[in-house]
């Protein structure tokens, strides 16, 4: 037995090995034919969370070109309930308004606070950061645009924050939608200036406090005894992680002038001097704030060029320009899309195409996409998925199998298990945000609880739909001593034919392994599946 | 204890076995002792723990960052550094001869990317690509009756590409129960012969073992209350191998150390844990254990010798090293110090690397693993050929 077992898996080798060699479908996917069922069920798990039944059949009523184009420019529809949740969020308060109050200097902190008064205010503040992952969830969750919302994680993991760094707790939430609002423009550009001029970004790599050396604000500090000058933190993390990477021939030099050019970019903050800050030629862009009065005027030279002295915040705009067109940036981009929506090692002439593409359009998302969408390994890979779910995967992907189109409200659930799991939104503690490969994530304990998780929802003991606990609450593991709170609620309805649908076709192991359950049980099986854990 | 009991094993497949497999890597004879390290990820700003104050350039390169240590740091020795007051438990230690620093220790890394530098560190081969960690072909030096042990959640780079799988202990989490019955029985069966399977097969055939290790002595669990990460975990963790001495070297990291803005409040919370851990970590081995016992910390790179202008450190280039154990010849300084001066640092920044990690880790190695030079070779291959007795 356990000998025919292994001559079958080195069979499988050897045909994977042939595959890789030698695509069994030798043509890509047709990119202007309305896609079929298989096409359209893997299409939405590799772009997306996976399938339900309205899912499916909104992508099979477009072609993948078409998929494409709709995840790039179009923002999800939520269902009623699900708008109505986010709406009662704390974020959905308007962000000058909380600005006003709890930013620095707000008017919520301008009094000497006592300990009490001290620790409700921080119990607030952590509600934002608690509101914004769990409004992004709930987004992902039910989108009615899974390519959309599959993008735009990989952007705000490329771009990564950590929600609950200081005033991001504040401008997470926002953060999230201005990076959405960038995605129409097509562009690497728009994306890359939508995170950098963000006060999220500014404040989660120290940039918002870097302050030249030589301006006027150290000046004054100075004359008070106080000593400000550079943090290069965002000026590296710019160059190595949010474009060219870290083998791009850029030097310490470079990380330097990056770092002068960007001085007095910042964060306005409601204690400032509006006049003061007229008088000096400050700039604002929402909550973004160029400050003249911190930034180096000097001459720079960076990545071989002479940025001339006298320039303010046109030298970030030249600066960014050159970044986000340079063609380490569309290799590195190239590589990361293709790791993240192909395969752990995605095949060399696929990236060189995408970089192509991405060069020849001065960046745009799409000419970057759709080479990989039209080559054969992509084709392939649809029929045979290899990618192994990163948690956020296979978490929304075995809640929508089972919830189908009934929404899935229970944002508590969501957000412990993510953070369980590992992968929570906006909740990566260093800049370079989630890795998407096996290695990254296959491990016993992620099994366990995968297994635990499937075993749990397909029980209809998972309260999905609906929680009983209308608290924003703090983020909780999925299983520790507060589940009987957490594990309150209303949960989706397992319908074997449904569950069997959205997971598609299984191996002969599986089916075997099913034959010998209940009718009940199957549903668990299919979720736990191998078959299932992949995209 | 029964010592035949393992922990999780398990070999993540990212990297290619096979051609490391190629070449034999002779084993120990027997392990005298025991390695643990503990790698700190982030660039650990050992400056600020151990201070060289007798350096007339400290106060005025970090005007901010050195004023409690020059006011309430304690003298380590004649070293010329101070401890912080935060670290007043490595003072102690090092008083006791039970821990000895290097402050200018480090890898060959020059671009200062903490993923870069810690993926050096890791890999161990001089290189930021390969197919093996070095604590992967350590473990493989071992004698036959030890076994190698990886504190952490996932597998570490150290740890991939290795034939014979660390155990897997994690520390911090939640728990690793899964329900039994038949629809398991079905999962396991659907995921047999593949990766997801080998998984899963683990997790649940040493689900038992770890729980009983967690549960060795039952005040483990109510146990010492922590401040945070290590002072906590490092109980359970001496525990773990009190009870298990065939558990030969072990691995385990902390974050939290990447101080670009306000760096005294961060790093004197960290500090007092690290302080914490150690004296947690001698007290639950116990004495005899403790004299058996190799403790070395380190971090991907230093930070800058000049503060920013945001109370905080940019990412250097050499850095601290710790080493501390019952039986180490310590309360002294391993390796060069050449000052603050602008003539001793790195890119006018940074302090220089005067003591490579791999021959500081290959000294370790040998000391407390017993494994011979030969393999020493393949573990950190073409390693400077400084020799440190430690």
């Amino acid at each position: 037995m356990t000998e025919r077992c292994s001559i079958r898996r080195s069979l499988a080798m050897l045909v994977a090995i042939a595959a890789a060699a030698q695509p069994l479908v030798a043509t890509g996917l047709e990119i202007n034919r309305l896609m079929d069922e298989p096409t359209a069920r893997a299409m939405v798990s590799r772009f997306g969370y996976g399938a339900t039944p309205s899912a499916l059949s909104a992508a099979m009523s477009q072609t993948p070109g078409q998929y494409l184009t709709h995840a790039i420019r179009d923002p999800s529809r939520l269902p009623p309930s699900v708008t109505d949740q986010i709406a009662a969020l704390p974020v959905s308060e308007p962000l000058d308004v909380v600005w006003t109050r709890l930013g620095p200097g707000g008017t919520g902190r301008d009094r000497a606070l006592d300990d009490e008064a001290r620790k409700a205010l921080q119990r607030e503040e952590n509600q934002f950061a608690s509101a914004a992952i769990q409004a992004r969830l709930l987004t992902m969750a039910n989108g009615d645009n899974p390519g959309h919302e599959a993008l735009l994680s990989f952007w705000l993991n490329h771009f990564s924050i950590f929600a609950p760094k200081n005033f991001d707790k504040l401008l997470a939430w926002d953060y999230v939608r201005s990076i959405e609002q960038a995605m129409p423009s097509d562009s690497f550009e728009a994306l890359l200036r939508a995170s950098f001029f963000h006060p999220a970004m500014q404040v989660y790599l120290d940039n918002a406090q870097s302050t030249a050396t030589t301006s006027i604000a150290a000046e004054k500090a100075a004359e008070r005894g106080k000593r400000l000058g550079i943090n290069e933190n965002l000026a590296r993390e710019l160059l190595e992680l949010h474009t060219l990477g870290v083998n791009a021939g850029y030097a310490q030099n470079d990380v330097q002038e990056l770092a002068r050019i960007i001085t007095g970019a910042g964060v306005y903050s409601p204690r400032m001097n509006d006049a003061g800050l007229a008088r000096a030629g400050a700039l604002r862009r929402g909550l973004f704030l160029f400050d003249p009065r911190r930034h180096d005027y000097g001459a720079k030279l960076f990545l071989g060029e002479r940025f001339p002295a006298g320039q303010g915040i046109s030298e970030i705009d030249r600066a960014i320009h050159l970044l986000a067109t340079h063609p380490a940036t569309a290799k590195r981009i190239a590589e990361k899309l293709a790791q993240r929506f192909l395969a752990d090692q995605p095949p060399t002439q696929v990236v060189e195409a995408m970089t192509a593409g991405f060069l020849r359009s001065g960046g745009k998302i799409s000419a970057t996409l759709l080479p990989l969408l039209e080559s054969t390994a992509f084709a392939t890979s649809l029929t045979q998925p290899t990618k192994f779910k990163e948690p956020l995967d296979y978490i929304l992907s075995v809640a929508r199998a089972v919830c189908g189109d009934t929404p899935i409200n229970n944002r508590l659930i969501l957000a412990a298990t993510a953070l369980d799991m590992g992968e929570a939104p906006m909740m990566h503690g260093t800049p370079d945000g989630y890795g998407s490969r096996e290695t990254d994530w296959l491990s016993p304990a992620a099994m366990t609880k995968r297994v635990r998780l499937a075993m749990g929802i397909a029980s209809e003991r998972v309260p999905l739909a609906r929680s009983d606990d209308h608290r924003i609450g703090r983020l909780r593991a999925f299983d520790d001593s507060s589940k009987v709170n957490l594990l309150r609620g209303e949960p989706c309805t397992v319908d074997f034919p449904t569950v069997d649908r959205m997971v598609g076709p299984v191996s002969s192991e599986t089916k075997t392994a099913a034959a010998a359950l209940l009718l009940r049980e199957r549903a668990g099986l299919l979720l736990a599946s191998p078959e299932f854990m992949r995209r | 204890m029964p010592s035949r009991r393992r922990f999780l094993q398990w070999s993540a497949s990212g990297l290619a076995v096979h051609a490391f497999n190629a070449f034999a890597i002779e084993r120990a004879p027997q392990a005298p002792g025991r390695l643990i390290v503990v790698f700190l990820r982030g660039g650990f700003d050992g400056l600020f723990a151990l201070s060289p104050v007798s350096d007339p350039r400290l106060s005025e390169l970090r005007p901010s960052l050195s004023k409690t240590v020059l006011s309430q740091g304690t003298a380590l020795g004649s070293t010329g550094f101070s401890a912080h007051p935060s670290a007043k438990a490595l003072a102690d230690l090092f008083a006791s001869r039970e821990l000895a620093f290097s402050p200018c220790a480090g890898t060959t890394d020059t671009s200062r990317s903490h993923f870069q530098a810690q993926d050096l560190f890791e890999l161990g081969s001089g290189a930021t690509h390969g197919e093996s960690g070095f604590m992967a072909r350590a473990a493989q030096a071992l004698s036959a009756n030890s076994n190698a042990i990886s504190f952490t959640r996932e597998v570490p780079l150290c740890f991939q590409g290795g034939v014979r799988p660390p155990e897997i202990a994690p520390l911090s989490g939640s728990g690793l129960k899964l329900p039994e019955g038949r629809l398991l029985e079905a999962i396991r069966w659907a995921h047999r012969g593949q990766r997801t399977g080998d998984a899963l097969d683990q997790a649940i055939a040493t689900e038992e073992q770890i729980q009983s290790a967690m549960g060795m002595e039952p005040q483990a669990a109510r146990g010492a209350p922590g401040a945070n990460g290590l002072g906590r975990t490092a109980g359970t963790m001496g525990r773990i191998l009190r009870g298990n001495p065939r558990l030969a070297l072990a691995f385990l990291d902390a974050g939290g150390v990447d101080t670009h803005a306000n760096e005294e409040g961060a790093l004197r919370r960290v500090m007092a844990s690290i302080g914490e851990g150690l004296v947690e970590l001698k007290t639950s081995l116990g004495d005899t254990e403790w004299r058996r016992t190799r403790v070395v910390m380190m971090s991907e790179f230093g930070r800058t010798v000049r503060e920013n202008g945001t109370s905080g450190t940019d990412h250097g280039h050499g850095g601290l090293f710790l080493l501390a154990g019952g039986a180490i010849a310590g309360g002294r300084m391993i390796g060069d110090f050449r000052g603050l001066g602008d003539h001793a640092l790195n890119d006018d920044r940074d302090l220089p690397v005067l003591a490579d990690w791999r021959a500081l880790l290959a000294a370790c190695l040998r000391d407390a693993c017993g494994i011979p030079d030969s393999a020493l070779n393949a573990i950190f291959p073409g390693r400077s050929q400084q020799n440190f007795a430690l």
